[in-house]
């Protein structure tokens, strides 16, 4: 930050005390209006982006009163728990010139990539220069994600784009004032794709993309004559539009005389046809010009894509329609009808962008939902959105006053309301409703995978749930990276989303302190773990039946991975035994006993896995019971014992009444384990997965190779057979210890494969 | 002489039953009838009549709601019909086909 912007922090805590209340009154004498259109380079409206560091104030600077980081706390949604370095994304998009300024600032918080607030604030001009202040009218969100109500923005122009910056305050609300430092990214503030396929009946000329505003006499007089663009139009509602490149003919011929189209037959040649189409949310539209629908010459264009689980993505319009017909005596005929194409098109874009009809804005149950409760109808608008001939005095007066554009209501919903509720493919038509949130763009040098070894990820009630994770080095070239990534849990965040509730983050119960030892993992090699996605500092965060969704995220050299979004069920509980070892398995002691491979301290832990053993025995979960109290017992177990008279351990130890016990492996747990690990071995490495069942494998090989070694490798045959049945490949049992009767490559296993 | 009368159910519908009665005569019955936003129509039919004049009853059974239309036909009719919850059914008569976008 430069040091002249640190002056004008200084300044923003002398106007804070100029200002008061009255300056969001509606007589506050503010900046004439309309704004005059500045040059692009001296806006200030635009995407800024949050920087991660903290602003350095002066001494005493109000400002000070709160860092990014306690607001990140308090915002959090996971109490103590700082987030990662990054992993909170901030965006402000901000409106105060430019084209059509709505007086407006909006932004969203990311707090992971489940859960984030929106929120807007009406601004308006204050006496210092290029600074705002506003009261936030709109959030979204989880409830008291944020609580200030009011926004102060200060900006710093600059003819040089990564020079200008802003500074937003918030406070109000009751909540401690925060303070967030951004910098400019763009001038627009959503970028969006659009592609153009023409099908092969309808002439060039028809596909109609550009318009002269002022080729017919009915227009505004003071109407700026150019040649508009559908791309202008949308960049001046505020969009960074871009083409495809992929626009191109659909074949028509083999249609035979059905050269009509329904919205099934166009969802197909969306599917077929548009370069980008994909079954996810993008600022990506599709635009068909086609000649005639179904419904005939009264349907001039359609948005048809409400099918399917992606709404939005798809328009098209008809040229052999109402639109390419002029009424009789117009002026100009030819002029009518481009302009009436080129209205379509638009308006169908519009649609793409959620934007209802004109005098539908407040239409809700049971069509879908506004996205403001008291949205009022537009049925005079001069916009895109409304129809010409539904307006007072029909079309010639709707055209004596259009001036290319879309109504400020519909400006504010484009630019600032959450961009799910507007960005093609994410909420539903007409619904503000959606759970698909933006993900960051992926890594181009890892791929982290999540998986489980389970058919379809359903797992029965109670059943404990080990998740893997497969880290795979993409970037084409040798990279150096830490042995024990994955188990590095400072930067990595994995979240858990059971559906309808909100999102929980997994907390490891432990952070390890470990020498950062590297190695070189080649293009297409892995690392792999696994963790007890079940339990956690948090306690049981898979407990409940219902579907979950896992993702991961991690940060390795600063770059951000993203894992996929792992499904998964839990069954619902079939006795009463379930229910009653549920009272008491999901404890947050049991949850440790299992992640460590047992415990000979935490009793009680251990009397909940017994009774799953003796209620349902032939469970996944009493497999993985047993298995947690027999691994500790297979070597000499150390313990801290004290004498019952000692009132608390540090007594004890001042007075020498505590003393490290052992207690000795217990042969009698072979059995156990020669039933559960080698005997029913599918079984146990179906519900552990392969990496944890390879683990305790290996546990009981060496177990075994202190008084039988023909035994140990036995076993690691046996594991071996096993998993190579699951399609596991030979390179990992490459290193096994007892299999081939050697020992010199004990642990030296090495968690990679070639692709 | 006989002349189309083309019925648009517009916006307003959903999961209606419309029943269309001519002259006491049931001319039309369509069951789940609901308007697509993104064009504001419902649906269409088209009713051959025979020139001079007609009483139409239009019914939503579900919605308890009807009313009644005299028309004299001449020529080919557009009669455009809308629910609005607290008004009713509104109608639009004209001699040109209704447009949508």
């Amino acid at each position: 930050m430069s040091d002249d912007f640190i002056i004008d922090d200084e300044n923003l805590d002398l106007l804070e005390e100029e200002l008061d209340e009255d300056e969001l009154s509606i007589d506050t004498v503010g900046l004439p209006r309309p704004f005059p259109i500045l040059p692009r380079k001296l806006s200030a409206s635009g995407l800024y982006k949050a920087s991660n560091r903290l602003i350095k104030l002066p001494i005493k600077s109000k400002f000070a009163e709160q860092s990014s980081d306690e607001f990140e706390n308090e915002i959090g949604f996971v109490p103590g728990k700082k987030l990662p370095w990054g992993f909170l994304k901030e965006d402000l998009r901000l409106d105060v010139d430019g084209r059509y300024p709505q007086m407006q600032a909006s932004g969203t918080i990311r707090t992971n990539f489940f859960t984030s607030v929106d929120w807007i604030a009406r601004l308006k001009a204050t006496r210092s220069p290029n600074t705002w202040i506003g009261n936030i009218w709109f959030k979204d969100g989880p409830a008291n994600a944020m609580r200030h109500t009011r926004v102060r923005i200060k900006v710093k122009r600059s003819w040089f784009p990564h020079q200008r910056q802003l500074i937003a305050k918030f406070y109000g609300g009751g909540a401690p004032t925060r303070v967030r430092h951004f910098n400019f990214k763009s001038a627009y503030f959503h970028p969006v794709e659009f592609e153009y396929d023409r099908v092969s009946d309808v002439p060039a000329a028809d596909a109609t993309t550009s318009v002269a505003t002022c080729a017919h006499p009915n227009r505004p007089a003071t109407i700026a004559c150019e040649n508009l663009s559908l791309e202008t139009v949308y960049r001046r509602a505020g969009f960074n539009v871009k083409k495809s490149g992929g626009d191109s003919s659909i074949p028509v011929d083999d249609a035979g005389a059905n050269t009509t189209w329904s919205d099934a037959e166009m969802h197909d040649a969306m599917q077929a046809y548009w370069s980008r189409f994909a079954n996810k949310a993008q600022w990506s539209m599709w635009v068909m010009f086609a000649r005639q629908h179904d419904n005939g010459n009264g349907l001039g264009g359609v948005m048809f894509d409400d099918i399917g689980p992606n709404h939005r993505q798809g328009t098209a319009i008809f040229s052999d329609s109402f639109i390419s017909q002029a009424p009789a005596g117009d002026a100009n005929p030819a002029a009518w009808v481009d302009r009436m194409r080129f209205w379509t098109a638009a308006h169908e874009m519009g649609h793409g962008f959620n934007l209802a009809h004109s005098w539908q804005k407040s239409l809700g149950a049971p069509y879908g939902s506004p996205w403001l409760p008291a949205l009022a109808d537009e049925p005079e608008a001069r916009s895109f959105m409304n129809y010409p001939y539904n307006v007072s005095g029909g079309e010639t007066s709707f055209f004596s006053d259009f001036e290319y554009r879309f109504s400020d209501n519909e400006l504010v919903f484009m630019r600032h309301a959450p961009s799910r509720f507007v960005q093609m493919g994410n909420a539903d038509w007409f619904d503000n409703h959606g759970f698909e949130q933006s993900i960051p763009d992926q890594s181009s040098v890892f791929n982290l995978e999540l998986r489980t070894n389970k058919a379809n990820s359903v797992f029965e009630f109670l059943e404990m749930i080990n998740l893997e994770l497969k880290l795979t080095n993409i970037s084409g070239q040798t990279r150096l990276i830490e042995n024990a990534v994955l188990q590095e849990y400072e930067n990595m965040t994995i979240v858990i989303k059971r559906d309808g509730m909100p999102a929980r983050q997994w907390l490891p119960f432990a952070h390890y302190c470990r020498n950062k030892n590297m190695s070189a993992i080649d293009h297409g090699q892995s690392l792999y773990d696994s963790i007890l996605l079940s339990a956690g500092k948090n306690g049981w965060d898979i407990a409940e039946p219902g579907n979950y969704t896992v993702q991961a995220m991690m940060t390795i050299d600063d770059e951000i991975i993203m894992s996929n979004a792992l499904k998964l069920r839990v069954g619902t509980p079939r006795t009463d035994n379930e229910e009653i070892c549920a009272q008491d398995l999901f404890n947050k002691d049991v949850g440790q006993v299992l992640t460590y491979g047992g415990s000979q301290y935490l009793a009680k832990a251990n009397h909940a896995l017994e009774e799953v053993i003796v209620r349902l025995p032939n469970s996944n979960a009493a497999r993985h019971a047993q298995i947690a109290l027999a691994l500790p017992k297979l070597r000499n177990f150390k313990s801290l014992n004290i004498t019952a008279d000692a009132p608390d351990l540090f007594t004890a130890l001042e007075n020498k009444k505590a003393a490290i016990g052992v207690t000795k492996s217990d042969s009698a747990v072979k059995k156990t384990l020669d039933t559960l690990l080698v005997k029913e071995g599918n079984a146990a490495a179906e519900t552990l997965g392969h990496i944890c069942y390879k683990q305790h494998m290996d546990t009981y090989s060496k177990y075994l190779a202190d008084s039988d070694t023909a035994a140990a490798a036995k076993t690691q045959q046996t594991c071996k057979k096993t998993l190579m049945a699951r399609n596991v490949p030979e390179w990992v049992f490459a290193n096994d210890a007892y299999a081939g009767g050697s020992a010199s490559a004990k642990g030296g296993k090495k968690k990679t494969e070639k692709a | 002489m006989t002349y189309p009368l083309t019925v648009d159910f517009r916006d307003g519908f959903y999961n209606d039953t419309i029943v269309v009665v001519v002259d006491e005569v049931e001319v039309y019955r369509q069951e789940n009838v609901t308007t697509r936003t993104m064009t504001g129509l419902a649906g269409s039919t088209e009713i051959l009549l025979d020139s001079g004049k007609h009483m139409l009853r239009i019914n939503l059974s579900e919605k308890e709601v009807s009313t009644s239309i005299s028309i004299d036909i001449n020529s080919p009719l557009y009669l455009g019909l809308e629910y609005i919850p607290q008004k009713g059914l509104e109608n639009k008569l004209q001699g040109e086909p209704f447009k949508y976008m």
